[in-house]
């Protein structure tokens, strides 16, 4: 499993922690988004389909289930439910977004973070409640 | 220097009470379903399977 915070997440991080030049009160992260294209991810990703070079035949992406609880020890989760009669396909990457589900899709400029080398064959028989944690540390 | 590392947590969700002992079942029968040699830890519920990662996930239900 590869993990990789984008760089573009990390800049979002760092304008909201400071509200620097392109703080949004709306831009943080806030939807999660799973699909089947099984390239990894790429720290100078920014799209999903990394400037249409990747084909992604299948994705979905949804609001977090609730706001995540406040930091503790610097580690924040992360939740998005996929429904039964959705996400029906193999999962080959999560990742986290910085704006609404209704401005994520494969083409959005929003990628912050993401896991892939998944092979999750997601069925309708079953809802599938994905949490992705975050550990913010000090490497100094 | 501030560095984010990120871990994967999977709640599986069975729409009912049958589809709970087969998703169990398929999941006991190993091999082509969780390795556990990857790392994943699995926590049964009474409703749910959670499982989380520290390795690949190979998982077919």
């Amino acid at each position: 499993m590869a993990a990789i915070t984008i760089n573009q997440g990390l800049d979002r991080i760092a304008i909201n922690a400071s509200q620097a030049v392109g703080w949004s009160s709306s831009r943080y992260i806030r939807t999660m988004s799973v699909d089947d294209n099984a390239s990894a991810f790429l720290s100078t990703d920014t799209r999903l389909d990394r400037a249409g070079a990747l084909t992604i035949a299948n994705s979905f992406d949804a609001a977090l289930d609730a706001t995540p609880a406040a930091p503790a020890s610097r580690v924040v989760s992360h939740t998005m439910t996929i429904p039964t009669g959705s996400g029906n396909f193999t999962i080959r990457r999560i990742a986290l977004h910085d704006d609404t589900p209704a401005n994520v899709s494969p083409t959005s400029t929003t990628l912050c973070a993401g896991i892939d080398g998944q092979t999750l064959a997601k069925t309708s028989d079953f809802s599938l409640a994905i949490t992705e944690t975050l550990f913010y540390t000090n490497t100094s | 220097m501030a560095q984010v590392t990120q871990i994967l947590t999977l709640a599986i969700v069975p729409d009912d009470g049958d589809e709970m002992v087969r998703l169990l079942a398929r999941l006991d029968a190993g091999a082509d379903q969780i390795d556990p040699e990857d790392g994943w830890t699995r926590d049964d519920q009474s409703d749910r399977v959670v499982l989380t990662r520290t390795g690949l996930l190979q998982f077919d239900y």
